[in-house]
C-alpha cells in the first residue's frame, strides 16, 4: 500500500506549485527541433534533458564521447583503437604496452607483464611454462619431439633423433650423441683393459666402513664408525646422518632416498636427502644391499638373498645358498644373472633369473678364491671384481669364473667393499671406491679402467 | 616421578627460604664467566632466571631392557652433531646380555633372535622366537637443547621419516667444559619430558696402544677432567668380523686411568680373536628418564678411536702380513 501511494503523492505535490496549464508539449508545441527524447514534460517547457546522442544509454553528462555507443561508463575495453573505452580517465590496459616490449594485448601479446613474450619473440628455455611467441603452443624447444626424454632446452642438440641427447652414451656411430661436441666417446676395448690399477689413491674427507653409495648430488657417502658422512670430489665433507654407528652396506633407490644396513639395529633403513632416517624392513643379518636392474633392493645375509620393495619394505627370498654364507650380491650386465659372494669356503655362485629377476634353479659354484667376499661387481667387459676380506686382495673373474688377483693388499690397506663411480662431480666412472675400515675409515679411488656393466656405450673384444 | 626432577624442586623451595637473591646459575646460555659460583650447590638447578652452571644430578644409564631411546651430542674429533630417537618399544636385539660384570667392568654380547619364518616388514624378531611388530618411532613433540655453544631445537620430520631427530650444523665443539645442559622435549604422543647434561673437554688420549695380554689387567689412561657429572666409557672389541659378537664395556670414572680387570680380558679373549681389534673411549654425562614407553637416556660425549691390540695376535690378512716363521690363519685373521 505504501508503495503505491507515494508516488500519487509525489505527483500531487509537483503539479500544485507549479500552475501546469496542461501544455505539455509534443503536440505543437514550440520545442523545434525538439529535443525531447528526454522529455522531463515539464510544462511548457523548452526540455533541457540531456542527450544520449550515440544512444549506448549513457547521457552525454556521463558518456566521455557520446559519439561512439563502445565508450560509455562501465564498457567493455576492447580492441578498437580506442584509448578509453570505458571513461575512467585511464588508458584501457589491452590497449596499452604495459611490458614495454612493443605490443599490446589487442596486437596479440599474451602476457603484457613479460617483455620476453609477444607474437614472433624468440623462444627461450623457461621450463616449458612460457608460450613465448603467443601462438597458443608450447615453445618447440620446450616439447620432446623424439621422445627420448629431452627436449633442446634440456640439452638435446637433435630433438628429431631419440638416440642424442645430452646424457645419453655417445655410442661408437660417428655422431655426436651426447652433445658435448665430440663424437663416439663411450667406447672401451675389453683387449686392452687392465689387469692391475692404474692408480691409487687416498680420498681426503670421504669415510667408508663397510658400504659406500654415490647420491645424484655429486656426493660419496659412508660410515666414520659414528655417522654418515657425505663428500665431494673436492674432499668437501659434512656430516649427513649422525649416531647410525658403522653402516653395512648401502644403496641409493630410485626416490632418491639412501638405504643403508643398520649393524646394531639389524634393519635396513632409509635416509631421506635431509638426513631424516625410518625403517624400511628387516635386515635378517644382511651385509650386501645393492640395487638391482628393477631398481629393487637385493640384500645378502644368512644363506639367502632378499628383494626388497623400497616403496614397501616387503621383502622376498630369491634365493638360498647351500654352503657358507650369503654376504655380497651382483648382478651381470644384462641382468640375467645373479652373482652371492659369500663368507666361509670361498665359493662365489651364479644363479640363473628370468625375466622377473627371479631364481632359476639353485645356485651353482662360479668360483672359488679367498673366504670372505665383502663386494662383488661386474664391469662392461663381463668381468667380475670380488674384494675378499680373507686375503686382503680385489680379484678380477673371468666369464668363465677364472679368478685372478687384481691387487694385493696389506695390512690396513684393504678395501671393505667396492662400488663404481657415478660420473657426477667428478667421480670417476672407470674407478671403484673402496672403504678402509681399518684405516681411520677413509676411502681409497682404485682406477680399473674400466666402467662397470651399466655402461651403456660400445664394447669391443669382450671375453 | 624421577629423581631429577624432584631435586630441582626441593632446592628451588629450599633456595627461595634461605636467600632469595641468591645465585643460582642459569643452565640456559648463561653468563658464568668469572662467577661466584666456586663450590656451588647446585646440584639442582631451578632455572629460576639466575646463575647456574651445575645440571642436577644425572640419573645415569637406562637399563637396556626398558631402553626406548636416546639422544645424544657427540663430539667426534672433525664435528659435533646431535641426533635422537624415542620408540614405542625396546628393540630386542639392543638388549645385550651381561655375561661378566666385575667392579666397573662388563662383558656384553649381543645376541641374534631367531624367527622361522622370519618376520614380515614393520616386525622384528624377539628373544621369544616371535616375530613382533618393529618399535615404531615416536613424536615426542619440539626438542630444545640449551646449554650447548648453540641452542638446538628439533622438530620432528614430516610424513614418512618419523621423528628422527638431528641436527648436523652444529658448530664444533659443540659444547664447553662444565657447560650445563638441558634438553626439553615439548611432547606429543608421549607426554614432554626434561633431560640434563654436562659439558667436558674432548677426551684425548695417548698415541700408545692398548694391548692386551692375557692373565693380565689392561691398562688405559688418558688426560683427566674435573668434570662434576663426567664418566668415562671405554668399549673394546676383539673380535671385528662379528662371529662372537662381544664386547666389554668399562664405565669408570674419569680419574685419568683405568685398569681393566685381567678376568674380563680373558673373557673377551675367551670368545675369540680375529682380524683388527677396535678401541673406543667415550668421556660423557648421562641422565636418563622413565617416560610412560620406557626409559630415554641423553648423552653429552666426546669420543676418540684406540689402537687396541692383542698380545700374541698378530692381525693379518695375507701371509706378507705375519713374522717370518708364522703364517695367517685366514678364518681368524690370526698370525699362528
Amino acid at each position: 500500500m505504501f508503495r503505491l501511494l507515494a508516488p500519487v503523492l509525489v505527483l500531487a505535490l509537483a503539479v500544485a506549485p507549479c500552475g501546469c496549464d496542461g501544455d505539455d508539449d509534443d503536440v505543437a508545441d514550440d520545442d523545434t527541433g525538439d529535443d525531447d527524447t528526454g522529455d522531463d514534460d515539464s510544462a511548457g517547457d523548452d526540455d533541457t534533458t540531456p542527450a544520449d546522442a550515440d544512444g549506448d544509454g549513457h547521457d552525454e553528462t556521463v558518456d566521455c564521447d557520446d559519439t561512439d555507443p563502445a565508450v560509455y561508463p562501465g564498457a567493455e575495453a576492447a580492441c578498437d583503437g580506442v584509448a578509453d573505452n570505458d571513461c575512467d580517465g585511464e588508458p584501457d590496459t589491452n590497449e596499452a604496452d604495459a611490458d614495454g616490449d612493443g605490443h599490446s594485448e589487442c596486437d596479440g601479446d599474451c602476457a603484457d607483464y613479460n617483455a620476453a613474450v609477444y607474437p614472433g619473440a624468440e623462444q627461450t628455455c623457461d621450463d616449458g611454462i612460457i608460450d613465448n611467441d603467443c601462438d597458443g603452443y608450447i615453445d618447440a624447444n620446450e616439447t620432446d619431439a623424439d621422445g627420448d626424454g629431452y627436449t633442446e632446452c634440456d640439452g638435446d642438440c637433435d630433438d628429431d633423433d631419440d638416440a642424442i641427447f645430452e646424457l645419453a652414451w655417445d655410442v661408437e656411430d660417428g655422431i655426436d650423441n651426447d652433445c658435448d661436441g665430440t663424437v663416439d666417446e663411450d667406447v672401451i676395448d675389453c683387449a686392452t683393459a687392465p689387469t692391475s690399477p692404474l692408480s691409487e689413491t687416498v680420498l681426503p674427507g670421504a669415510r667408508g666402513y663397510h658400504g659406500l653409495a654415490f647420491d645424484e648430488f655429486g656426493h660419496i657417502v659412508g660410515s666414520d664408525g659414528n655417522s654418515l658422512i657425505r663428500c665431494d670430489y673436492q674432499g668437501t665433507w659434512s656430516v649427513y646422518v649422525p649416531g647410525v654407528g658403522s653402516c653395512e652396506q648401502m644403496a641409493y633407490m630410485p626416490d632418491g632416498d639412501l638405504a643403508f644396513v643398520n649393524i646394531n639395529m639389524n634393519i635396513v633403513m632409509r635416509a631421506n636427502p635431509a638426513g631424516a632416517t625410518s625403517y624400511l624392513a628387516p635386515a635378517n643379518a644382511a651385509y650386501g644391499l645393492i640395487v638391482g636392474p628393477d631398481e629393487m633392493l637385493y640384500s645378502a645375509g644368512g644363506v639367502s638373498v632378499r628383494r626388497i620393495d623400497p616403496a614397501t619394505g616387503d621383502s622376498a627370498i630369491v634365493t638360498s645358498i647351500n654352503g657358507g654364507e650369503a654376504h655380497t650380491v651382483g648382478f651381470d650386465r644384462d641382468g640375467d644373472r645373479m652373482f652371492i659372494g659369500t663368507v666361509g669356503g670361498g665359493n662365489l655362485y651364479v644363479v640363473d633369473l628370468d625375466e622377473n629377476l627371479d631364481a632359476v634353479g639353485p645356485p651353482q659354484v662360479f668360483a672359488n678364491f679367498g673366504g670372505w667376499h665383502d663386494g662383488v661387481g661386474m664391469d662392461a667387459c663381463g668381468y667380475l671384481f670380488v674384494v675378499d676380506y680373507s686375503t686382503s686382495a680385489m680379484y678380477r673373474i673371468s666369464p668363465e669364473g677364472i679368478p685372478q688377483v687384481f691387487v694385493q693388499w696389506g695390512y690396513n690397506g684393504y678395501g671393505h667393499g667396492l662400488v663404481w663411480g657415478s660420473g657426477v662431480g667428478g667421480w670417476r666412472t672407470d674407478a671403484l671406491y673402496v672403504p678402509l675400515p681399518y684405516n681411520a675409515n677413509q676411502v681409497k679411488e682404485v682406477v680399473i679402467g674400466t666402467p662397470s656393466a651399466a655402461f651403456g656405450g660400445t664394447v669391443h673384444n669382450a671375453p | 616421578m624421577r629423581w631429577p626432577l624432584l631435586l630441582p624442586t626441593g632446592f628451588l623451595v629450599l633456595a627461595l627460604a634461605c636467600d632469595p637473591g641468591a645465585d643460582d646459575d642459569d643452565a640456559t646460555g648463561d653468563d658464568d664467566a668469572g662467577d661466584d659460583d666456586t663450590g656451588d650447590d647446585d646440584t639442582g638447578d631451578d632455572d629460576s632466571g639466575d646463575d647456574d652452571t651445575t645440571p642436577p644430578a644425572l640419573r645415569g644409564a637406562c637399563d637396556l631392557a626398558d631402553k626406548v631411546g636416546a639422544f645424544v651430542v657427540r663430539h667426534e674429533p672433525e664435528y659435533t652433531a646431535v641426533s635422537g630417537e624415542v620408540q614405542d618399544g625396546v628393540v630386542p636385539i639392543a638388549v645385550l646380555e651381561n655375561v661378566l660384570e666385575i667392579d666397573d667392568c662388563r662383558l656384553m654380547r649381543r645376541n641374534v633372535p631367531f624367527c622361522e619364518p622370519a618376520c614380515d616388514p614393520g616386525e622384528t624378531c624377539d628373544f621369544d622366537g616371535q616375530c613382533i611388530p618393529y618399535p615404531s618411532n615416536l613424536d615426542v613433540g619440539t626438542v630444545t637443547i640449551t646449554g650447548l655453544n648453540k641452542e638446538v631445537v628439533m622438530e620432528p620430520p614430516g610424513e614418512g621419516y618419523p621423528a628422527s631427530y638431528f641436527d648436523t650444523q652444529m658448530p664444533h665443539p659443540g659444547f664447553d667444559p662444565g657447560a650445563a645442559v638441558q634438553l626439553d622435549a615439548s611432547g606429543n604422543e608421549i607426554p614432554g619430558f626434561t633431560l640434563y647434561g654436562e659439558g667436558s673437554a674432548p677426551i684425548s688420549i695417548p698415541d700408545d696402544p692398548w694391548i692386551v695380554r692375557e692373565d693380565e689387567p689392561l691398562e688405559v689412561t688418558w688426560t683427566a677432567e674435573s668434570g662434576d657429572q663426567v664418566r668415562i666409557l671405554l668399549r673394546f672389541n676383539i673380535d671385528q668380523h662379528g662371529a662372537t659378537p662381544v664386547e666389554v664395556w668399562c664405565d669408570v670414572e674419569d680419574s685419568g686411568s683405568a685398569s681393566i680387570p685381567a678376568e674380563v680380558m680373558n673373557g673377551l679373549i675367551a670368545y675369540g680373536v680375529s682380524g683388527y681389534p677396535s678401541g673406543d673411549a667415550y668421556r660423557r654425562s648421562l641422565d636418563s628418564v622413565d617416560t610412560e614407553v620406557g626409559c630415554v637416556e641423553f648423552e653429552v660425549s666426546s669420543h676418540v678411536h684406540g689402537d687396541l691390540q692383542v698380545e700374541g695376535h698378530i692381525p693379518c690378512d695375507s701371509p706378507d702380513d705375519c713374522p717370518e716363521g708364522m703364517e695367517c690363519d685366514i678364518p681368524t685373521g690370526t698370525c699362528i
